[in-house]
C-alpha cells in the first residue's frame, strides 16, 4: 500500500530535510494500517532525529496537526483512522507560530 | 456512516471516512466538513475561511484599522502572521478614491525580522532561500508589494554608524550574556518590539499588526502569570495597545481569537504554502524544562489536546481582568494618531501628518507634564509601573538627585535612537556613546554634560542605573546578583554571576540605546511630573 508523509513548518528537518516523503507500507496480515501506526513507523523509519520533538507517547506531540486527504483527522477518529492505498497523511507543526 | 459529536468537544468518533461518508460542515450544512474548530464544530474550508476572516473585520470594526492608516504588517512566517495580511488584504481597497462597501483605504508595509544569521550561521545564499520561500508565501496571500527583510540586529542601529557586523556581534554578545533561558526568550521578545516599533515609527506607521493567535495569547497568560507579571497582563492581550504613547504607533492583534488549527487550514484552503519555519533566536535547548516559556507551551498544548475548552477558558478569564487606559480602542487610536487622519487629503500629505501630529503631542504633553496619556513603562519590557514601582523609582531618583555632582568635563552622551528627545538639553550623538557606559568608572558616569534633574549619579553600577528604571520583576534580576539568571546577566555579561557584589564597569555588556534611552525618558518624566503621574 502506498501512502504520501507530507511534513511541513519545519517538521521536515526531523525527517532528513525532505518534506514529501513517497512510502511503501507492506500489509500485514489482518492488520490495517491506522495513522497511528503510520505514525509509529515513520518513528522508526525515517525520522532522523528528535523523536520527542515527533511524538508524545503514542501519539504525535500536542502542537502538530495531522491531515489525512487534507482533512482534519479528528474529523476520522485520529490515530484510529483507516488508511488506503493512495492517501496523504500531512504533518504540520503549530509550535511557535504566529 | 454514522458520525457521533461528544457533547464534551471531544474528537468526532467515525471509523474509516471517504468521501462519502464525511459529515456535513455544521455551518452551511452542504459542503463536506474539512476541520474540526472551536468546541466540536466541524466546518468544511469554506466555512472555515469565512469565519478567520469574520473575527479579523470584527477586529477591524472594533477600530483595529481606521481609513488612511499605514500599517506595519509584521511577518513571522506561521500560518498565523500569512492568515492575518491575506485577512487584511481582503478588506483592503486599492482606490482610496473610489470605497466599495467594507473596504477601507489602508496602505500597507509588511516586515519580516530576520534571525537567521543571528542563531543558526546562515549563509548569505542560506539566508537568501528562506527569503525567496517566505516572499513566495507572501505573494500568495496577495500582496503585491515588497516585503522588507530586517535583521534583528538592526534594534541596536543608533547614532554611530555601526557597521551590520558590528550590530551582530553586540546581538551575540547580549544573547551570550544571558544564560537563564526564559529570560533570554523574554529579553529577545523586547527586542524584537523594540525593533517593529522603531521600523514602524521610520515608516510613518501608525499601527503595527501582529499575528498573535489564541494559543499564543494564552500561552503567554500562564507564562507571565509564573513570572509574576500579572499587573501588566491585561496590556499585553487586549486587541488594542497604544502604551507608548502620543505619536508612537499601536499595536493591534486581530488573530487572538483564531486558534492556529484555523490560521493552519486557512492557510492551506487558500493556497498558501505557510508556516515556513525559519531558524530564530535563541538556540533551542534541549531540555523544555529551561524554559518557563517553553513549559507554558506545552502545558497548554497538551491540555488543549484533550479538552479543547482549555484555552478558551484561559483567555476567557484573562480578558475579564481590566485593561489600561491605552487598551480602550477609541484612546488608542488617538494616541496613535490614527484618529486624525482626514480623508481627502492627498497622499503625500496624509504621510507628513503623523509625524506633524507625532512632534505636536509629544510637545503638548512633554511641556505641559502631562503623563495622564502615557503610562510609565518599565525600561527593560516595557510593562507598565505599579503606583508603588513609580514611588519607589521617584524615591530613588530623588535621592539620586541628592548624591549627584556635576561635572563639565565630560562630553559623551547617550546617542540618540531617533525617538523624541526635546528639551534634554543638546545631546550629541557624540562618538561612540556606549564607551561612557562599557567603562562608567573611567568617566565620571555623568550622562549630559550640564546638569539635568534626571541625571544619574556618578559611579552608580550600571545594574542599579537599569533598575532604576525598571518594573519589579526586571529589577530583581538587574540587582540580585544571585537571581537564576534573567536580566542580570544581561548587565553581568560573560561574569560567571552566580554570586557576589555587582561586576567590575569593564565587563559589562551594553543593552541597546532603545533601552537607555528608554530610561532616560522615564527618568524625565517621572520627574516632570510626579503628581500627575496615572497610578
Amino acid at each position: 500500500m502506498k501512502v504520501k508523509l507530507e511534513f511541513s513548518g519545519g517538521m521536515d528537518l526531523l525527517f532528513g530535510n525532505k518534506k514529501m516523503h513517497e512510502v511503501e507500507l507492506a500489509e500485514t496480515n489482518g492488520k490495517r494500517w491506522t495513522v497511528g501506526r503510520v505514525i509509529m513507523w515513520a518513528r522508526e523509519n525515517l525520522l532522523t532525529e528528535r523523536p520527542e520533538l515527533f511524538m508524545k507517547g503514542d501519539s504525535v506531540r500536542p502542537g502538530i496537526l495531522v491531515l489525512v486527504n487534507d482533512c482534519d483527522w479528528e474529523l476520522s477518529g485520529t490515530l484510529d483512522c483507516e488508511l488506503q492505498d493512495g492517501d496523504t497523511v500531512t504533518f504540520i507543526s503549530t509550535l511557535h507560530g504566529g | 456512516m454514522r458520525v457521533y459529536v461528544l457533547t464534551l468537544g471531544t474528537s468526532v468518533e467515525g471509523g474509516g471516512r471517504g468521501p462519502g461518508q464525511r459529515a456535513a460542515c455544521v455551518k452551511c450544512k452542504a459542503a463536506p466538513a474539512v476541520v474540526l474548530v472551536r468546541l466540536g464544530d466541524a466546518v468544511c474550508s469554506s466555512c472555515l475561511e469565512a469565519g478567520v476572516l469574520g473575527k479579523v473585520r470584527t477586529a477591524k470594526g472594533k477600530g483595529a484599522f481606521l481609513p488612511r492608516e499605514k500599517v506595519l504588517v509584521a511577518i513571522s512566517g506561521g500560518c498565523c502572521s500569512l492568515a492575518m495580511l491575506s485577512c487584511i488584504l481582503s478588506f483592503v481597497s486599492s482606490d482610496p478614491t473610489r470605497l466599495s462597501k467594507g473596504k477601507v483605504a489602508l496602505e500597507l508595509v509588511v516586515v519580516h525580522i530576520e534571525e537567521g544569521e543571528a542563531s543558526a550561521g546562515l549563509s548569505p545564499g542560506q539566508l537568501e532561500q528562506h527569503r525567496r520561500e517566505l516572499r513566495a508565501a507572501v505573494a500568495a496571500t496577495g500582496y503585491s508589494g515588497v516585503m522588507e527583510c530586517v535583521p534583528l540586529c538592526r534594534v541596536f542601529q543608533d547614532g554611530t554608524h555601526a557597521s551590520h557586523g558590528q550590530q551582530l556581534e553586540r546581538l551575540h554578545k547580549l544573547v551570550r550574556g544571558v544564560r537563564d533561558m526564559t529570560a533570554c526568550e523574554d529579553l529577545l521578545v523586547h527586542l524584537r518590539q523594540h525593533l517593529l516599533l522603531q521600523l514602524a515609527r521610520d515608516m510613518g506607521c501608525t499601527k503595527i499588526a501582529r499575528g498573535d493567535c489564541a494559543g499564543t495569547v494564552a500561552v503567554h497568560v500562564l507564562a507571565e502569570t509564573a513570572k509574576g507579571r500579572g499587573y501588566s497582563l491585561p496590556a499585553d492581550i487586549a486587541l488594542m495597545d497604544a502604551r507608548f504613547g502620543p505619536g508612537a504607533p499601536a499595536v493591534v492583534m486581530p488573530m487572538r481569537e483564531i486558534m492556529h488549527k484555523e490560521a493552519a487550514f486557512y492557510c492551506r484552503s487558500r493556497g498558501i504554502p505557510a508556516p515556513i519555519s525559519l531558524p530564530t533566536l535563541p538556540p533551542e535547548s534541549e531540555n523544555p524544562k529551561d524554559s518557563i516559556n517553553q513549559l507554558a507551551e506545552d502545558f497548554v498544548n497538551s491540555l488543549q489536546a484533550n479538552l479543547p475548552s482549555v484555552m478558551f477558558t484561559v483567555l476567557r478569564s484573562a480578558t475579564a481582568l481590566q485593561t489600561f487606559d491605552f487598551n480602550d480602542p477609541e484612546a488608542a487610536n488617538q494616541l496613535c494618531g490614527a484618529s486624525t487622519l482626514v480623508p481627502g487629503h492627498n497622499q503625500q500629505q496624509q504621510r507628513r501628518q503623523p509625524e506633524q501630529q507625532q512632534q505636536q503631542l509629544q510637545q503638548q504633553h512633554r511641556g505641559a507634564g502631562q503623563a495622564t496619556n502615557r503610562h510609565p513603562l518599565c525600561s527593560v519590557c516595557s510593562a507598565p509601573l505599579t503606583s508603588q514601582e513609580v514611588e519607589q523609582l521617584l524615591a530613588s531618583a530623588h535621592s539620586s538627585r541628592a548624591l549627584q555632582t556635576t561635572t563639565p568635563s565630560s562630553d559623551q552622551q547617550e546617542g540618540s535612537s531617533g525617538s523624541q528627545k526635546e528639551g534634554s538639553g543638546g545631546r550629541n550623538s557624540g562618538n561612540a556613546p556606549q564607551q561612557q557606559f562599557e567603562e562608567p568608572c573611567s568617566n565620571n558616569g555623568v550622562l549630559h554634560s550640564t546638569p539635568q534633574p534626571h541625571n544619574l549619579p556618578p559611579r552608580m553600577p550600571l545594574a542599579a542605573a537599569l533598575a532604576s528604571g525598571s518594573c519589579q520583576s526586571c529589577r530583581f534580576y538587574l540587582t540580585h546578583p544571585g537571581a537564576p539568571g534573567a536580566h542580570g546577566q544581561l548587565i553581568q555579561g560573560s561574569h560567571s554571576g552566580d554570586a557576589g557584589p555587582p561586576p567590575e564597569c569593564d565587563d559589562v555588556e551594553v543593552p541597546p540605546a532603545c533601552i537607555l534611552s528608554r530610561l532616560q525618558d522615564l527618568h524625565q518624566m517621572l520627574l516632570a511630573a510626579p503628581a500627575q503621574v496615572e497610578t
